[in-house]
């Protein structure tokens, strides 16, 4: 599978992000083996990882805004080396938002303040800006009524996608997802996916989800790739992955996943 | 069920527990009438100390005591001459007692907190954090009363003279060496509560922050402290009421706060009592300030954040 393959509808246009030989060593750990991985993303496409857990897909994911600082390799957002010394990686991580397993709201503050938060003392945006912003977002994920509710009065669907909101109302040019829907019970996973599927179809966002759903990823995913021990194996579009994955560990992986379902 | 109770109580004659109802005499709230009249009355008796400086703040409690004595034709002093000099003197004992733990606790918090600023940091910060550590170990692990004797006697040479020469009513040397002991001792205890208390916030909240886009300063001060103060607040009034009782080892330099006056007065009358009114003054200091710390705890608390239930 060549690059060009993957990317004829994409060929011209300039990645939102690249990364060349990206390589992460924890103390003892190669959490992405040498020599490392090469990837690039391309706007308005919609990238999903897989791979068993341990297998560096978050790790990944964190060096690409570096909150896991890479031991080596760079990374380029919109042709910015993000990886040199001298940026502001703060400036850059307001263009990519990022969701997590564990939502990550902030406990202390309502659902209103939680999205407020950023838009205040990241952006500094004027205050009636940022109300506009948050009841626009909280509509997207059809939470409005919540907005002066605590996080922890919320169910977990309910949260994750505040989280959404949250990252929606900063105007990413990327958004991360980080396994978004591995920490809710079966029934409020759906809620959450919905949300996403509305980000791509209705918004036309670019975002790089980790996921297990693979109804999900067959659905929206325009490019998938399979991460094993650290490395990635195998790079296709979603209805090579899914339907007839031509690689060993691939469909070992693939038949593992449906069996738990 | 509840339900049912009401209704039993609103068909009744005027039943005590409604009377007592009215006038906001419920469960929860006695205790807070009780304590508010409490604290009244001592403010009271401050007042009238600045005016007529022979006054004992604690007379007041005494006059009261003697109104509930008077129908039987008594009053504390016609029973036994000794109770009202020993309540006025331990009543000194306790004010002094409070003032000096009330401020150890507050330097003590400041020191504390810049410790552990220095211990959460990541960073080496030059040696200043194995320093930190160093102190926080060292006023953990040596008895209280040591260190009171080191910095009583340590200082005696810089402050001594200074604060002699000051020449502040009430604030010798040696409250002055007790309170910094105390101070220096409950700094490291609460340096260790603030330290937990950040480091029990879990680094997703960290993550989130960072990842939109705060600084790591912003996300000290407007994610992760205002959740690590909840954590802190109920250790932290645990401490101040270790610092209180605590602080009766001050006597041993000579401070007359409320042990060394029962001791004095034991002494003086040769009555054991003294120190079971002594430890009675201890006691009801205590336990008011867990009863208002509770209550602030409560105020705190937010949904889905861990607190100490009540
Ligand atoms: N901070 C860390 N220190 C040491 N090892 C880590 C750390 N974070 C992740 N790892 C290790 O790196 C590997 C990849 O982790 P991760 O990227 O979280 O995998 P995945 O998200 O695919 O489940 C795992 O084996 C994990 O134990
Ligand atoms: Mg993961």
């Amino acid at each position: 599978m060549t690059e060009e393959k993957v990317h004829e509808n994409l060929s011209g246009t300039e990645p939102l992000i690249e990364i060349k030989n990206l390589y992460k060593f924890f103390k003892d750990f190669q959490a992405i083996k040498a020599p490392g991985v090469n990837l690039k993303i391309f706007p308005k496409e919609v990238l999903v990882i897989i791979g068993s857990s341990g297998s560096g897909k978050s790790t990944l994911l964190r060096c690409m805004n570096r909150l896991i600082e890479p031991t080596s390799g760079q990374i380029f957002f919109e042709g910015v080396e993000i990886t040199s010394r001298s940026i502001n990686i703060d400036e850059i991580r307001r263009n990519i938002g990022m969701v997590f397993q564990q939502f990550n709201l902030f406990m202390h503050l309502t659902v209103g303040d939680n999205i407020r938060l950023p838009l205040q003392k990241v952006l500094k945006l004027p205050d009636d800006e940022i109300e506009k912003r948050v009841k626009q977002v909280l509509e997207t994920v059809n939470l409005l009524e919540k907005l002066d509710n605590f996080p922890g009065e919320l169910s977990g669907g309910q949260q994750q996608r505040v989280a959404i909101a949250r990252v929606l109302a900063m105007r990413p040019k990327l958004i991360f997802f980080d396994e978004p829907t591995s920490a809710l019970d079966p029934e409020l996973t759906g809620e959450v996916l919905q949300v996403m599927k509305r980000l791509v179809t209705e918004f036309h966002y670019t975002l790089v989800v980790v996921t297990h759903e693979i109804p999900f990823a067959k659905e929206v995913a325009s490019r998938v790739i399979f991460m094993d021990e650290g490395e990635v194996i195998f790079e296709g579009k979603p209805t090579v992955v899914f339907d007839n994955p031509p690689n060993e560990r691939l469909r070992k992986f693939l038949s593992k996943i449906l069996e738990m379902k | 069920m509840e339900n049912s109770n009401e209704k039993i109580e609103i068909q009744g004659p005027l039943s005590t527990n409604r009377r007592r109802r009215a006038l906001g005499f419920t469960n929860i709230s006695f205790g807070w009438w009780i304590l508010s009249i409490f604290v009244l009355l001592i403010i009271i008796g401050f007042i009238r100390k600045i005016f007529t400086p022979n006054a004992n703040y604690f007379d007041v409690f005494i006059w009261i005591i003697n109104l509930f004595l008077m129908p039987f034709g008594l009053s504390l002093g016609t029973i036994d001459y000794r109770a009202p000099i020993i309540l006025r003197g331990l009543a000194d004992g306790a004010s002094l007692t409070f003032i000096i733990s009330i401020l150890s606790v507050v330097v003590g918090f400041f020191l504390a907190a810049l410790l552990a600023i220095v211990l959460v940091n990541k960073n080496h910060l030059y040696g200043l954090k194995i320093l930190a550590q160093m102190y926080v170990d060292f006023f953990r692990s040596t008895p209280l009363l040591v260190q009171i004797l080191i910095v009583y006697f340590g200082f005696a040479q810089i402050f001594g003279n200074i604060i002699r020469n000051l020449n502040i009513p009430g604030f010798s040397y040696e409250v002055f060496a007790g309170t910094l002991a105390l101070a220096l001792n409950t700094a490291a205890y609460q340096a260790e509560i603030i330290r937990s208390g950040i480091l029990a916030i879990p680094t997703g909240q960290t993550e989130a922050a960072r990842g939109l886009g705060l600084t790591s300063s912003q996300t000290m001060r407007y994610v992760i402290l205002p959740q690590a103060i909840r954590l802190i607040v109920p250790p932290l009034t645990n401490e101040l009421i270790n610092v209180l009782l605590n602080s009766s080892l001050v006597s041993a330099i000579g401070v007359v706060e409320l042990t060394k006056m029962s001791q004095t007065l034991q002494a003086k009358y040769f009555l054991w009592q003294v120190y079971l009114i002594g430890a009675l003054f201890y006691f009801v200091i205590a336990y008011t300030l867990s009863k208002i710390t509770k209550k602030l705890e409560i105020k705190l608390r937010i949904p889905g954040l861990g607190v100490a239930n009540d």
